[in-house]
């Protein structure tokens, strides 16, 4: 079957997070056409180029929402009057924008203006300019002036409201696209429209769904509302212009998130934000990414030694090795000889780490067995490729217990990989710690030193339990977190979703006029391309017993 | 098997028991004082606090579901900061040699040409000065982000080469080598783009703070005209300075027919520029492109013999008509907010 991944940013740029997951689904799904509407967000992510396309995607359409917007075009009569229509609907959009959020009803109203200016942009492609021009920016004008705007945005300048215009037109780009025409070969061919990331390639599926009734399926392993609202923040945009885009955003995440067939969030956190924004309790299911790169084999238990803990990840502030050292220090008053190995694994805040190496020599210092040998400290900080941790297993093995001493967390990536190296973890409640390790290790509260050294001691004395939550969370990791799994429920879902979907051909009818059940079934999407069949497909329908009768015959 | 420990709800042993208000939002409020007060929506508040650790689990000690309603009352009870402009692009300070950089290629060839011959001279010259030209133009408040309009270099080169050669062809003559007079023109014209520059970067300056102070459209346009009003002037009359000066140097009279001419023509491309900058591109070809059909017109009536003016006042009639219409557009067009999107955006 046909499907139309659509992309903000990331797949199939090669600059960009988040393209790699989609990267590994269009070549896992081999049975499939892929069609790629990539919506551009800067022009360096655009020159950096795109990643190597397998031969199931038939076609890359590209937008790009930075930049000058689209040409004016020559303005007659009857388009003079659709643009006119245009600024009442952006004026009613925009006044949704700047009213209360919480008003009664006010998703219904931005829902039916979305598709009301969408149904203009089809026709016109000239929207974009009509939405930068100065009839445009004297209606937010208006709009922000009059007296139901909230006072936020009652108190833009005029710096504000041209920098709202243009980012409302950037945002509203995808609606002049030029992949909905009815008869065309964009997403009017389309079984199922896939939005891979959240933000405005949310508009097109939903315009898809819209004209011609395709399913949408939405996946975010990051909640981009979420990224959008830290980045406007980040960008330094001014209260006004962060209200109205902010305002859009959830406007459009909660009219997609109600309208998908399904949502498939990639972890619990993605999850309650969806739900939060509007998505419906049941039709929201959890697909874990799958673990990239190739599995790491179970780590054997190293005979003798000390005992060991081992930290790997990139250090920053959110890892909290400060808590870790504490707790270790506690560790060190119940297991004198046990020893800390950190090991970075890329680049993190340099400056924290040279602080925890301060604050690691202060607590620890160096230890030697006797009078006439060199000491060492117990703790020790590795990177992955030196000669004590080369590769990630041997960095695991290296010791008995992993700990993940996080007070942010988003999909805890490190512990996918001790689970798959078969280790025990001792890890802090955060993000989605929890979720990933189930019932196979210990998690322990964040910013609690005692707790975590009391875990930490607890399963360096107890191989015997050590050695069985290794091998029950490499089990777990391999059920779960591998990207068979993720490709399979992908498989599924398509195959659900398009079997649900009410056919836009004209159903079969038995000679009563009801339609007959079945009468489409998914598989008859299937097999590549349905209408060239293969040459041993073809050579195959006939029975081999058929073809010897008919010789006999001659 | 579950091997979960959970944290005491209860007091632990050896934590640190705190006295504090009845209230345990309002400590939270002041930890997070300028991120509820900077917010514009509850979510924002949770993708803060989740940034800094806070989960549904430290919401429940709030005696709150989750992050989000902690958020909501989060919002609810910090006052909304009175929230600063849009700070915007700082405008682009021209580069002072580059923009001089045109001038002094033509002060040194109008000097080479008293001790070199003339086509040497000018196969060096005319290469190094659109050189020098194209990089003056390319950066600093000069640049136009929306190009020239259809045509636009075109005509300009044309208007500069009539103003240079097109008297003396309208009049009948064959080209020699250049005389001082015209030299001196075009060193002026290559000189005012440094006075060019200075004015759109003061213009790009002051609109901007119009901009960040205006606050309502109707104010920033009536605040922008009389500005824009001001640098045309300005620049004119810094044109009409160089060219004085110019002349004066090589010893040709001052007289105002001979002004007027190259001054009509500095005055349109600095408008035709401005309005390009600002992203009206069209306009400005459309203007540069009529006063080349005026000055070609005359050349065709010329070669039919039925010229009716004095050839030194085509170049002057031609550009100071067009530069009359584009400063009227330019008025219009540039008091407008919507061309100044670009200097409204964040770096």
């Amino acid at each position: 079957m046909r499907i139309a991944l659509l992309a903000e940013g990331g797949y199939p740029y090669a600059r960009g997070e988040g393209g790699a997951w989609v990267d590994r689904l269009v070549r896992g799904l081999t049975g499939h056409e892929f069609a790629v509407y990539a919506l551009g967000r800067s022009e360096r992510a655009e020159a950096a180029g795109m990643v190597a396309l397998p031969p199931q995607v038939r076609d890359v359409r590209a937008l790009p929402l930075w930049g000058p917007a689209p040409g004016a075009g020559a303005v007659s009569g009857k388009a003079r009057r659709r643009r006119a229509q245009a600024l009442e609907q952006y004026r009613d959009l925009v006044g949704v924008l700047a009213g209360d959020a919480g008003a009664n009803g006010v998703a219904d109203r931005f829902a039916s203006v979305l598709y009301g200016l969408a149904e203009l942009a089809r026709e016109d492609g000239g929207i974009p300019a009509l939405l930068r021009s100065e009839h445009a920016v004297r209606v937010l004008e208006e709009v922000c002036r009059a007296p139901g705007a909230r006072p936020l945005v009652a108190q833009a300048g005029v710096g504000d409201l041209l920098l709202a215009a243009d980012q409302v037109e950037r945002v509203l780009r995808p609606l002049s696209a030029p992949w909905y025409d009815e008869f065309g070969d964009a997403l009017a061919t389309a079984d199922l429209c896939h939005a891979v990331t959240g933000g405005t390639a949310l508009l097109p599926a939903l315009l898809a769904k819209r004209f011609f009734g395709t399913p949408l399926l939405v996946t975010e392993y990051g909640v981009r509302l979420r990224e959008t609202l830290l980045l406007h923040r980040a960008a330094g945009l001014s209260a006004p212009v962060r209200a109205l885009l902010a305002a859009f955003h959830r406007h459009l995440a909660g009219e997609a998130y109600r309208r998908a067939a399904l949502v498939t969030p990639g972890n619990a956190h993605a999850r309650r934000w969806q739900e939060h924004c509007g998505a419906d309790r049941e039709r929201v299911r959890t697909v874990y990414p799958g673990y990239q790169g190739p599995l790491p084999e179970p780590a054997a238990e190293a005979e003798g030694g000390d005992p060991t803990l081992v930290w790997v990840g990139r250090a920053d502030r959110g890892k909290d090795l400060i808590g870790l050292l504490h707790a270790f220090g506690e560790v060190r008053k119940e297991e004198p000889g046990a020893r800390l190995r950190v090991v970075r694994a890329g680049e993190g805040d340099p400056a924290y780490l040279e602080q925890c190496r301060s604050l690691a020599a202060q607590l620890f210092p160096d230890e030697a067995a006797d009078a006439v040998t060199a000491g060492e400290s117990p703790v020790t900080f590795e990177e992955l490729g030196s000669p004590g941790a080369p590769a990630l297993p041997d960095a695991y093995a290296a010791g008995d217990v992993v700990v993940l001493s996080s007070v942010v967390e988003g999909f805890p990536v490190t512990l996918v990989e001790a689970m798959l190296c078969g280790r025990a973890t001792v890890s802090t409640e955060a993000g989605a710690v929890r979720e990933v390790i189930g019932g196979t290790g210990l998690v322990v509260p964040p910013r609690n030193p005692k707790a975590l050294a009391e875990a930490c001691v607890a399963l360096l004395r107890d191989p015997e339990r050590r050695q069985r939550l290794g091998a029950a969370a490499r089990e777990r990791a391999l059920e779960l977190f591998t990207v068979e799994r993720n490709l399979a429920a992908f498989r599924e879902i398509y195959l659900d979703l398009v079997a649900h979907a009410p056919g836009r051909h004209a159903p079969l009818r038995d000679p009563d006029g009801t339609p007959v059940p079945f009468g489409r079934p998914a598989e008859s999407r299937v097999p590549g391309r349905w209408t060239a069949a293969p040459a041993w497909a073809l050579a195959a329908r006939e029975p081999a017993y058929a073809g010897a009768e008919r010789r006999e015959r001659a | 098997m579950s091997h979960v420990q959970e944290s005491g709800t209860g007091a632990r042993r050896g934590a640190p028991r705190k006295r504090g208000p009845a209230d345990p939002v309002r400590a939270l409020m002041h930890r997070h004082q300028r991120l509820c007060a900077e917010a514009v929506d509850p979510l924002e508040i949770v993708a803060g606090l989740e940034a800094q650790g806070v989960t549904d689990r430290v919401a429940a000690g709030f005696r709150h579901r989750d992050v989000f309603t902690l958020a909501e009352e989060l919002y609810a009870r910090v006052p909304r900061a009175g929230a600063p402009s849009a700070a915007g692009r700082p405008a682009d300070r021209p580069a002072l040699l580059l923009t001089l950089a045109p001038g002094a290629v033509c002060a040194a060839a109008s000097g080479a040409l008293r001790v070199l011959p003339s086509v040497t001279v000018v196969a060096v010259a005319v290469p190094l000065l659109l050189l020098t030209l194209l990089a003056a133009l390319r950066r600093g408040p000069l640049r136009a982000p929306y190009g020239t309009g259809p045509g636009g270099a075109v005509w300009s080169c044309w208007l500069v080469v009539f103003g240079l050669y097109g008297p003396r062809a309208v009049d009948g003559l064959a080209g020699g080598a250049l005389p001082a007079a015209d030299a001196a023109e075009l060193t002026a014209l290559a000189l005012s783009l440094a006075p060019a520059a200075w004015c759109a970067h003061r213009f790009a300056v002051r609109s901007r703070g119009h901009l960040l102070r205006s606050r309502t459209l109707e104010e920033f346009g009536g605040a922008v005209r009389p500005l824009l009003a001001g640098t045309l002037a300005l620049f004119l009359a810094c044109a009409l300075a160089l060219l004085c000066a110019a002349r004066a140097v090589a010893g040709a009279p001052l007289t105002p027919a001979a002004l007027a001419g190259p001054a009509a023509l500095a005055l349109l491309l600095f408008t035709a520029r401005l309005l390009a900058v600002h992203g009206h591109p069209d306009p400005a070809a459309i203007g540069t492109g009529l006063a080349c059909a005026t000055e070609a017109v005359a050349l065709a009536a010329a070669l039919l013999d039925r010229f009716p003016l004095p050839p030194g006042a085509v170049p002057a009639l031609a550009c100071g008509a067009a530069a009359l219409a584009l400063a009227a557009h330019a008025l219009t067009t540039l008091s407008r907010a919507s061309a100044y999107t670009a200097a409204a955006a964040p770096r």
